[in-house]
């Protein structure tokens, strides 16, 4: 018990964005395949609600909330902002996330005694941010270096990352036999803009001097990456509609291109017990095209100037200061570079261990096709997401139930370091094939949705054709 | 009947409600760093003051253009500048310096003197009123004098250092 609890302790020390805890192994919703493309299917085709199949929105900080700032709660702003500062790390961050899908789809095929392939497809469109707290920066910037003599300000506490980008995917599903299934997706990502900041390097200190009462040494090697960037502040309209015009225009193709590949399977261990896997997100993206990046690199230290016996003597006082101004206006310069650069994706991890229980008695139930019957499921999911600084995971815990037919919900508990007490709530409806569902975590915060440590919503309609109906 | 209920319950779960927050508090922001920055030193032996062998110059002298102090930002934000020097003389002899202000036309604004006679550090401090001297100063002189008394010569020992930092004191609002 003390180690499961030290297991649980180590794994808050992570934490979790983009996670999809409660559509992960929601086999009634066709977009559980963009999870893990080796999941169970039941139907025999699909097409999803163009634009309203999936909208995915999260949004998450893993310390400080919105209502630690900003409640209305006549406490000084200030000594909130002081708290904040003080109470976040370099390893707290802010994360956002949203996902449309734009088309879907997907059918089964095989011999007609038994589909057992399943080739899905889709079009959706993805934002993704993660920015971690600029601990160091925050901490000069509100004390200055006055009393922080000999600490070393990190330059590599400022670390961010932005990407707007369309996915293309297509899937191929395969039931190998009553135990195993398993499937590969592959995709092709055009990223319409980005903007990374994820390398930099370096210290800002300020010592006890030789020559001077103090020495300042500046070790900067720092680098803002940019693509499809540029060209929308470059431009000479300031009108955001023309920039979205742009934007959408890239949406096809038109970006910066990468590829990549999900793999996934289910293994049906007995009649009651399976284990699935999945990794999606192997994948990168070149960006070569509207590439601008700046990079500020130099090393400096700096103790003053002496104007009256200057060494080497000769110069006046002003020369050295001017060279030291100069120095100075080196070390700051910003230089602007073209070269391309790729980026990775976030590799995501999902694992789940399941059990299936009891038997619906009532004899009109016609969903007895599925995991034998049984209408009852609990399991633990793991969630792991590789990000910038550190692996994010999450542990989730699961009851689902089939409570009538054609309407199943599926309640989640998640310990990640957002919260301990994470509990999520998924409803999926079928009416005469139309698919129906909505999702969301953190249900104990919707009482005040500010002070919520994240905050992720699912919702979609699809058109379903189930094996049975054929 | 109870699924009904079931239903009813998770579709009130999934309205949210807020509590009163204000994001105009963020206009109230202000915060208030110190930042220090190294100055000038300077280091002399008695044969910095000899001209073969016989004390001459009594006064050296020489200036910096300094284009920190008209900072746009540092002009807005600043409220209290401290010009901090210290001395270290193991000469026989006492030193004066002084520290000339001057604006970008080179109009003469203010002068800040102190001797090795008094206890190190020296420290001038621009505030309130005087703050307008250092955010027009453009030019900084700087002169040691060497104050009368027995002459220096080449095996007279020890030396006369100086080190100096400014240290702005913000006040940032948004």
């Amino acid at each position: 018990m003390k180690n499961a609890l030290l297991l649980i302790m180590l794994f808050s020390a992570f934490c979790f964005a983009q996670n999809k805890q409660i559509l992960y192994g929601f086999s009634d919703i066709p977009q559980t395949l963009l999870l893990n493309p080796g999941a169970n299917v039941n139907q025999s085709w699909h097409v999803g609600m163009p634009l309203l199949s999936h909208l995915h929105i999260n949004a998450g900080t893993s310390k400080l909330t919105v209502y630690d700032l900003f409640a209305d709660d006549n406490v000084d702003f200030n000594a909130k902002l002081e708290n904040a500062i003080y109470s976040l790390n370099n390893k707290d961050f802010f994360t956002a996330t949203q996902q449309l899908e734009i088309l879907s789809g997907g059918f089964a095929f095989g011999p007609t005694y038994q589909k057992d392939k399943y080739l899905s497809f889709g079009w959706y469109q993805e934002t993704d941010f993660i920015a971690y707290f600029p601990e160091d920066y925050a901490i000069l910037a509100y004390e200055g270096n006055v009393n922080n003599t000999n600490r070393v300000f990190n330059i590599e506490d400022l670390s961010f990352k932005s990407e707007l980008l369309s996915v293309f995917h297509i899937g191929f599903n395969k039931k190998v036999n009553n135990k195993l299934t398993y499937g590969i997706r592959g995709k092709i990502y055009s990223s319409l803009a980005n903007i990374t900041s994820t390398s930099n390097k370096g210290e800002v200190i300020t010592r006890t001097g030789t020559n001077n009462l103090l020495s300042h040494t500046f070790n900067l090697n720092m680098a803002v990456k940019t693509s499809g960037v540029s060209s929308l502040l470059n431009d000479d309209n300031s009108n955001v509609s023309e920039d979205i015009s742009t934007l959408s225009e890239r949406l096809l193709f038109g970006g910066n291109l990468g590829l990549g590949v999900d793999f996934g399977f289910t293994y049906q261990i007995d009649k009651q017990w399976y284990a699935d896997a999945s990794i999606t997100d192997i994948g990168f993206i070149n960006h070569k095209k509207d590439v601008e990046n700046y990079e500020l690199k130099g090393t400096y230290v700096y103790e003053g100037v002496d104007p009256l016996f200057p060494d080497p003597a000769g110069g006046t006082a002003d020369n050295y200061w001017s060279e030291v101004e100069e120095d100075f206006e080196e070390l700051f310069k910003v230089d602007t570079t073209t070269t391309s650069y790729t980026t990775l994706r976030p590799v995501k991890f999902n694992a789940s261990l399941n059990y299936a229980f009891g038997k619906r008695r009532l004899k009109s139930c016609d969903c007895l096709q599925e995991n034998n019957g049984y209408i009852n499921k609990v399991g633990a999911q793991l969630y792991a997401i590789k990000r910038p600084e550190a692996p994010q995971l999450a542990l989730t815990t699961y009851y689902y139930r089939r409570l009538f037919n054609g309407f199943d919900a599926k309640a989640t508990y998640t310990i990640d370091s957002y919260s301990f007490n994470n509990l999520g709530l998924g409803v999926s409806a079928n009416v005469y094939g139309l698919n129906i569902y909505a999702m969301a975590d953190n249900l104990l915060n919707f009482k005040n949705i500010y002070d919520a440590r994240s905050v992720s919503l699912q919702f979609g309609i699809n058109y379903i054709f189930s094996k049975n109906e054929n | 009947m109870r699924k009904i209920t079931l239903l009813v319950i998770a579709m009130l779960i999934f309205v949210s409600c807020t509590k009163d927050v204000d994001f105009n508090q963020a206009n109230d922001i202000q915060i208030s760093p110190a930042v220090e920055l190294s100055l000038i030193y300077t280091q002399a032996y008695a044969s910095n003051f000899l001209v073969n062998g016989v004390e001459v110059a009594t006064t050296e002298t020489d200036f910096i253009e300094v284009d920190i102090f008209n900072d746009q930002f540092i002009n807005d934000n600043v409220t209290k500048v401290d010009l901090h020097f210290e001395t270290e003389n193991t000469l026989p002899r006492e030193f004066l310096f002084n520290v000339n202000f001057y604006s970008e036309t080179g109009a003469y604004l203010h002068t800040y003197s102190f001797t090795t006679q008094e206890e190190s550090p020296h420290i001038a401090t621009f505030e309130d009123n005087n703050l307008n001297i250092i955010k027009n100063t453009n030019i900084l002189e700087f002169t040691i004098t060497l104050l009368s008394g027995e002459p220096l010569t080449e095996d007279t020992p020890g030396s006369i250092s100086l080190q100096s930092k400014a240290i702005f004191y913000f006040n940032i609002e948004s």
